[in-house]
């Protein structure tokens, strides 16, 4: 009884971290989807919302396609770990970015306004190396059991 | 004819083992809207800058440089990313809706707009969307606030009666601070007197 009510206490001091926008929403799935969202693990379907931080998974037989805020479509295949690490999309406010990671697995990625107005804010971070693009169209496949480098920042040289 | 000699080979399986099947590439290719992008690939050892459509470059460890770009062949591609492609959702549709003068009565030339508007939400399995408000410098700032909300909420009503969730729909108003064509204060423009749509 106890332990419940500081769980609802600890809910409610968590409650406003959650109370993010989505960033965008899920358009198709097959087979086995999911997100780890502050490091719980659930179903995801078509109409779900996306948030900062999430990270999508797909098993064996299974994809998942989402579409961003600013127009940026993803769709992910098989055995695919991507996560949304960080987003921003405010043009008014000059605030924009887009840093996914693709752990392993297959993504498809369309860029959308954020490719198109700062695309210098764009990239895809893979194990082993960091893409990033110019308006643009391009898929990856990362096989699994990678880990990713320590320092994934190159130094300006 | 000689036979190939043990170097050559071992070149051949060398480059097997980089190509044939490399453990993770990047692919650039054409746009859905047309025309082709670029990438550029870094590793912590070097850069490399992919420009035509189909053409890869892979990256097997973080301390090595991006490979030579190569060609994929489509039915590869086809292969491996089958279900990523498939899986693709539709892009984003844009639309403009025109209004006349100080109210909420969409033009006549807007209509097949809307029609069309109205169809690009029904053909998508769950759309959500943005909705911006705009009018011209005619009338003052803060009536132009009340008036471009106005129309934004139109637009939705539009929306929801096609089917939209009214939670997925995100509304903006800029009054007149956003003219597509810039004039002075209490000008007449029908081409500002707008709302902006974007389903996805």
């Amino acid at each position: 009884m106890r332990s419940t009510m500081i769980f609802a206490l600890l809910l409610l001091v968590a409650a406003p971290v959650q109370a993010a926008e989505p960033i965008g929403y899920v358009k198709t799935a097959t087979g086995t989807t999911s997100v780890v969202r502050d490091g719980q693990e659930r179903p995801i379907a078509v109409g779900d919302a996306v948030f900062e931080h999430d990270t999508i998974k797909t098993t064996a037989e299974s994809s998942l396609g989402i579409t961003l805020k600013d127009g940026t479509t993803l769709a992910a295949g098989p055995d695919t770990v991507l996560s949304l690490d960080d987003y921003a999309y405010a043009p008014h406010d000059q605030q924009l970015g887009l840093i996914a990671r693709v752990s392993q697995g297959t993504l498809d990625f369309v860029s959308g306004l954020i490719g198109k107005m700062a695309p210098e804010t764009v990239s895809v971070v893979t194990p082993t190396g960091v893409i990033g693009l110019r308006g643009t169209h391009f898929v990856v496949k990362v096989a699994p059991g990678q880990k990713f480098a320590e320092v994934t920042e190159k130094s300006e040289s | 004819m000689h036979k190939p000699s043990l170097s050559g080979w071992v070149l051949a399986v060398a480059l097997c083992a980089s190509a044939c099947a490399p453990k993770n590439y990047v692919v650039l290719l054409e746009n859905p809207e047309g025309g082709t992008g670029q990438v550029t690939v870094s590793t912590e050892k070097g850069d490399r800058t992919l420009d035509s459509a189909g053409s890869a470059t892979t990256i097997n460890r973080a301390n090595r440089a991006p490979s030579k770009p190569w060609r994929v062949e489509l039915d590869k591609l086809q292969e491996v990313f089958a279900r990523a492609f498939g899986a693709m959702p539709d892009r984003p549709e844009h639309f403009t809706l025109y209004f006349e003068q100080d109210n909420v009565e969409l033009t006549e030339e807007s209509k097949p707009t809307v029609e069309a508007m109205v169809d690009a939400v029904r053909s998508r399995p769950a759309p959500d969307a943005d909705v911006e408000g705009h009018t011209d410098l005619f009338a003052d700032a803060r009536t132009n606030d009340a008036l471009a909300y106005a129309r934004a909420l139109k637009v939705r009503s539009i929306l929801v009666n096609a089917g939209m969730d009214i939670m997925k729909i995100d509304l903006h108003s800029y009054g007149e601070e956003r003219p597509i064509i810039p004039t002075p204060d209490g000008v007449r423009e029908p081409r500002n007197r707008r709302v902006e749509v974007m389903i996805r």
